[in-house]
């Protein structure tokens, strides 16, 4: 039978999801008899649930997102090389052909 | 919810074909525009969940997608390309945040989550007794400050996980690191957070 540490170490990592077919039916029934480790358990979800809540929703602004992506296409697509050797990017190599956008 | 549902939509609109593999090395403008749009919101908000203000996260997302064109030609279509390009977010916000902690040694959230247990791995200080509704409100007060001092490697498992809803695979290939490297950093960040909203007193 794993002991609390190797539940909330399985739990916290997700490696529960990896380990055999036996360690799982043991956890499980670790969970259903301690109520600490059912606890930590639903502390880490409402830990994710409040991310999830926080950063998780698209960015409302549609107008400032289009006017993003437009200035991101025109950078990318219409860019000289020029602006493209200013960049402070890590790739050594300078781009290919320029795809005209148009 | 992108994650569960983007594999089948990209499949549908062709994102996954190798034909647009190709047409992204070729540098096709309407594949191209069709990325920046499809991931545009993702890339954005996984950048503020790292931890950016608005505008940096802008700056950050674009100069992803720049990236991201620049080395098109070298895209062979064997990863997605939402993994191709969150690796080129992650690699651009560990440089904004000066230097990987990639790591694995020591960390001490470690020894906290030691000190829990006794000898026999049984809680010597088990999680309290807690409204799940209270809890779950203030969790969502205290977690800005507690992310904060998260390194950045251990939060972006924690966004891509929980935010992007990825799987743990993907989140693999985009960190590269092994699936028990990640384990490690999954378990790190989330018992740090739960260290930090308990020392606000967010565990009545």
């Amino acid at each position: 039978m794993p002991n609390c540490k190797e539940v909330a170490r399985l739990i916290a990592s997700e490696e529960l999801a990896d380990a055999g077919w036996s360690k799982q039916a043991l956890v499980r029934i670790h969970l259903l008899m301690c109520r600490h480790c059912r606890r930590y358990a639903a502390q880490l979800r409402a830990i994710g649930a409040a991310a999830q809540d926080r950063w998780g929703t698209r960015p409302a602004d549609r107008q400032a997102l289009e006017k993003l992506e437009r200035s991101i296409l025109k950078r990318c697509l219409g860019a000289s090389d020029a602006n493209i050797e200013d960049r402070r990017g890590h790739d050594p190599e300078p781009p290919a052909t320029q795809t005209d956008p148009h | 919810m992108a994650s569960t549902t983007t594999s089948g939509a990209a499949r549908a609109t062709g994102v996954d074909d190798l034909g647009f593999a190709a047409r992204i090395r070729e540098r096709d403008a309407q594949a191209l525009e069709e990325v920046v749009r499809r991931y545009l919101p993702q890339i954005l908000r996984a950048a503020r969940g790292a931890g950016f203000a608005p505008q940096l996260a802008e700056d950050v997302a674009q100069d992803t997608f720049v990236t991201f064109i620049e080395t098109a030609h070298r895209f062979e279509g064997r990863s997605h390309v939402r993994t191709w390009l969150f690796g080129i977010l992650y690699k651009k916000i560990a440089a904004a945040r000066r230097g990987l902690r990639r790591d694995q040694e020591i960390d001490d959230i470690d020894d906290v989550f030691e000190q829990r247990f006794d000898s026999a791995g049984s809680w010597t200080r088990p999680p309290r007794p807690v409204d799940a509704e209270v809890y779950d409100a203030e969790v969502r007060q205290g977690i800005d400050g507690c992310l904060d001092r998260v390194p950045t490697n251990q939060r972006m498992a924690f966004v891509l996980r929980e935010i992007e809803g990825m799987d743990t695979q993907e989140i693999c290939k985009v960190l590269e690191v092994t699936r028990t490297n990640l384990g490690v950093l999954l378990h790190r960040v989330r018992n740090r957070l739960r260290e930090c909203l308990e020392a606000k007193g967010i565990e009545p």
